[in-house]
């Protein structure tokens, strides 16, 4: 079973959920900007690195856990990604893509725009307030996409729940 | 070479990547045109909707017994042909995924006819720019499918 995070046109959110998948961050407490900022791969996509998968751990059982990210058509991405499973006739779980874009599109705009302009430190700043605002709902993405049947069992995993 | 898949992707998966798939799959003649009815007869051609893209469909075997799909990727084809090949590559299926862009030999009616068929739904003022702009592509498509049997053999 794989995990892909997806984020739209930067890593930000799906670093830091791909980190609670990892049980790199407690779920209980929204991170301080600084320990947000110190996690691998919260930063922005390159222009070379659109949908390129980067592999950021394996997960208590195992599961590999990757993120990405898209400048364009993430839901086409996704829908790509279980049509590719299909073709194999694989279960939707081998590969999971969980969506990690932000709820206002226009926030990854502005942070594509400071960077544009050199102002890097101020698009981190924006980036750690904008994963601040929405940790809790990755927590919910995470434990949701964490919940899923596994294969071979007729239980969900609960030891999966952070 | 049976379980290779053949995917010839471009916009909508209407119109360039059907007409591709069906002559990779000898649906239509290479040493005429084609006629409207021709193309009609053709599963998907201009029949592609919003919710089909990103859907790889199946649209038969060829004669080497390779699967043959069109795939509609909007304008992130290339994106969306690096992440497939990458969960291929996880998955360990990479070797069996070929993809072809069919977005160069598109003509500019077809972008015409096709934007206002598919996306506007205006298929009565669409739908004879399509076909007349996918004449004008079908030697560019002929060439194309050739030479990818070339390269899937080699």
């Amino acid at each position: 079973m794989n995990y892909l995070y997806l984020g739209f046109a930067d890593l930000y959110l799906p670093a830091v959920a791909a980190a609670l998948h990892l049980q790199q961050l407690d779920a209980a407490a929204v991170p301080a900007a600084a320990k947000l900022a110190s996690l691998p791969y919260f930063r922005r996509a390159a222009r070379d690195e659109d949908g390129k998968l980067f592999l950021a751990g394996s997960d208590s059982a195992g599961h590999k856990v990757f993120l990405l990210s898209v400048k364009t058509q993430p839901e086409v991405v996704a829908r790509a990604v279980e049509s590719l499973l299909g073709l194999y006739r694989l279960p939707l779980h081998e590969a999971k893509v969980v969506s990690c874009l932000p709820g206002n599109p226009q926030q990854a705009m502005w942070g594509r725009m400071l960077s544009k302009f050199g102002l890097n430190g101020l698009e981190k700043e924006l980036a750690c307030r904008m994963a601040r605002n929405c940790f809790k709902d990755l927590v919910r993405t995470v434990t949701d996409a964490r919940l899923t049947r596994q294969p071979g069992f007729g239980l969900f995993d609960s030891s999966a729940r952070i | 070479m049976a379980n290779k898949k053949i995917i010839y992707r471009c916009f909508g998966g209407a119109h360039s990547s059907v007409v591709a798939a069906a002559i990779h799959l000898e649906q239509l003649r290479t040493d005429s045109l084609p006629s409207d009815a021709e193309l009609m007869r053709l599963t998907l051609f201009d029949r592609q909707t919003q919710d089909g893209h990103g859907l790889m469909h199946f649209l038969g075997f060829d004669e080497r017994g390779m699967q043959v799909y069109c795939l509609g990727c909007r304008n992130a084809g290339e994106t969306v042909e690096r992440v497939l090949l990458q969960v291929a590559e996880v998955l360990g299926v990479r070797e069996e995924l070929f993809f072809v862009d069919t977005l160069h030999c598109v003509t500019f009616k077809m972008r015409i006819g096709g934007y206002l068929s598919r996306r506007w739904q205006l298929i009565r003022i669409g739908r004879p720019f399509v076909l007349d702009g996918t004449r004008k592509a079908f030697p560019a498509l002929v060439k194309l499918v050739e030479k990818v049997k070339k390269e899937v053999l080699t």
